[in-house]
């Protein structure tokens, strides 16, 4: 989830592509994968759409605000959906919501840093092995929590790891969450708000930080934790599609083709969270940010090569590109089609379960 | 033990039919649900349609860079999710959702 947008100085020229009934097909696709894994995670859908959408020709400015400007309308409807099955608490979402603009603007001001003392290659190869480092700790984290679940073990971590010491931290006031069940320091909601600010300003992907910190730093549960991170999207979301209409670069044609897929994909993803247990959540947002990471791993030899660092054949940097690519639109599909998956065999079960009632009642 | 099995009989009857009952109201409500779920999803259909026949004015108005732009972009995106998700929301509701009734799960 990005928390606020920076319009990029440099002016692009704008190009509406020309909107053929396979570009319309493939916006749906796309938005398909986005919306499921957003209903279902509370995030993870722009960091394959936007990528996925340049890879149709859309300029990538055109692809960032396309993207934000149909995330605003589906984090509505998609947090309402949560909000129906009691998995949004909104208070928590207000009280984040502050300090992650703060994390925001702490970042962007880092980021043009890096930027102006190392240029473009240096600022991708921070962003790169920020993306990296942190993602590979939450994987590691959440797999470690997800095999001690599998052992039997309770759903809220009790080994006097990190994550438990801060989740102690209790300096007042402290703050009552109803919908979460949780009271907590509010500087510690704060701090969580601004992490996630942090690493969307960063790297774009807050949503991957967020989901993880509620559980795990705030104790709040897996299905409140992607409902509340949805709810977040509403102002992320509302801000970015202002500002980049303003700036005349949203093609409504995209975003409304996205939402044919997207807002299907939401609602899915939301009844999805309901039969299945809060670990098997964790275990698919585990495996997406595990390929993102892998993706963004592949990719650092290129950015060494800009560099001057390393030295890299145009042939393999073209190699490094796809390698890159396929781990990270693999990662959306695999966590979409475990979700379907899951949800077929619900089904499955669902109906065999009324088939042998029914035939006990007609026997009766 | 005759009188027992009578009561016994006319209670499992009084359960089926209560059964029955519970299961045409649900049908109902359902074949409800799905038709209003098409009428929102019509209605979002008219929508697409023009923003789709509109598409070059409606492009003029967006990179006018001023702040009708936002204004025009933001109410359609959500006119739009509203109609396209309430319609969506009845459809899933009264099928999927209703299918997975029974599989529901809250452990944490």
């Amino acid at each position: 989830m990005a928390g606020a947008v920076e319009i990029p100085a440099a002016v692009e020229a704008i190009k509406f592509v020309a909107m053929t009934p396979k570009m319309g097909l493939s916006l749906v696709a796309i938005g398909f994968v986005g919306g499921l894994l957003s209903g279902f995670l509370g995030s993870g859908g722009a960091f394959i759409m936007t990528p996925a959408m340049m890879s149709l020709g859309i300029p990538g400015i055109m692809a960032v605000a396309a993207n934000i400007t149909h995330k605003f309308g589906k984090a509505i409807m998609g947090s309402k959906k949560h909000g129906e099955f009691g998995n949004v608490d909104k208070k928590m979402g207000f009280v984040m919501f502050i300090a992650l603009l703060a994390g925001v603007q702490v970042a962007v001001i880092l980021n043009k840093g890096v930027f102006q003392k190392l240029g473009q290659a240096g600022s991708n190869l921070y962003i790169s092995l920020l993306f990296v480092a942190i993602l590979t700790w939450v994987t590691l984290f959440m797999y470690r929590d997800i095999l001690r679940i599998r052992r039997g073990g309770s759903n809220i971590e009790s080994d006097g790891g990190l994550a438990k010491k801060i989740r102690e931290f209790n300096i007042p006031p402290m703050i009552h969450f109803k919908v979460a069940n949780v009271k907590t320091s509010l500087w510690l909601a704060l701090l969580v708000g601004f992490a996630t600010g942090f690493l969307a300003g960063s790297i774009g992907v807050g949503g991957f930080i967020g989901v993880p910190a509620m559980i795990y730093l705030l104790g709040v549960p897996t299905y409140v934790a992607a409902g509340t991170e949805l709810f977040l999207a509403i102002f992320s979301g509302a801000q970015g599609a202002f500002l980049y209409s303003l700036y005349g670069y949203v093609d409504l044609r995209i975003a409304l083709f996205l939402y044919l897929g997207s807002i299907l994909g939401v609602y899915i993803g939301a009844v999805g969270t309901r039969v299945v247990r809060g670990y098997q959540i964790k275990l698919v947002m585990t495996s997406v940010i595990a390929m993102v990471a892998l993706s963004r791993v592949v990719i650092v030899p290129k950015y060494l090569g800009e560099l001057g660092i390393l030295s890299l054949s145009s042939s393999a940097a073209v190699a490094v590109d796809l390698i890159s690519n396929v781990f990270l639109f693999g990662s959306g599909l695999l966590g979409a089609s475990i979700i379907l998956f899951w949800m077929w065999q619900a089904l499955r079960k669902a109906r065999s379960e009324r088939t042998l009632e029914e035939s006990v009642a007609v026997k009766v | 033990m005759a009188k027992e099995t009578e009561s016994a009989g006319k209670s499992l009857e009084l359960e089926r039919r209560q059964y029955d009952a519970i299961k045409k109201e649900r049908n109902e409500t359902a074949i409800t649900g799905i038709i209003k779920g098409f009428f929102y999803l019509s209605l979002a259909g008219v929508v697409y349609f023009l923003v789709f026949f509109n598409a070059n004015k409606l492009t003029g108005l967006l990179t006018a860079k001023n702040f009708f732009a936002p204004l025009i972009s933001m109410s359609i995106v959500v006119l739009v999710a509203y109609l396209l998700g309430t319609g969506i929301n009845k459809l899933i509701k009264n099928t999927l959702e209703q299918a997975l009734e029974s599989q529901k799960m809250r452990e944490e």
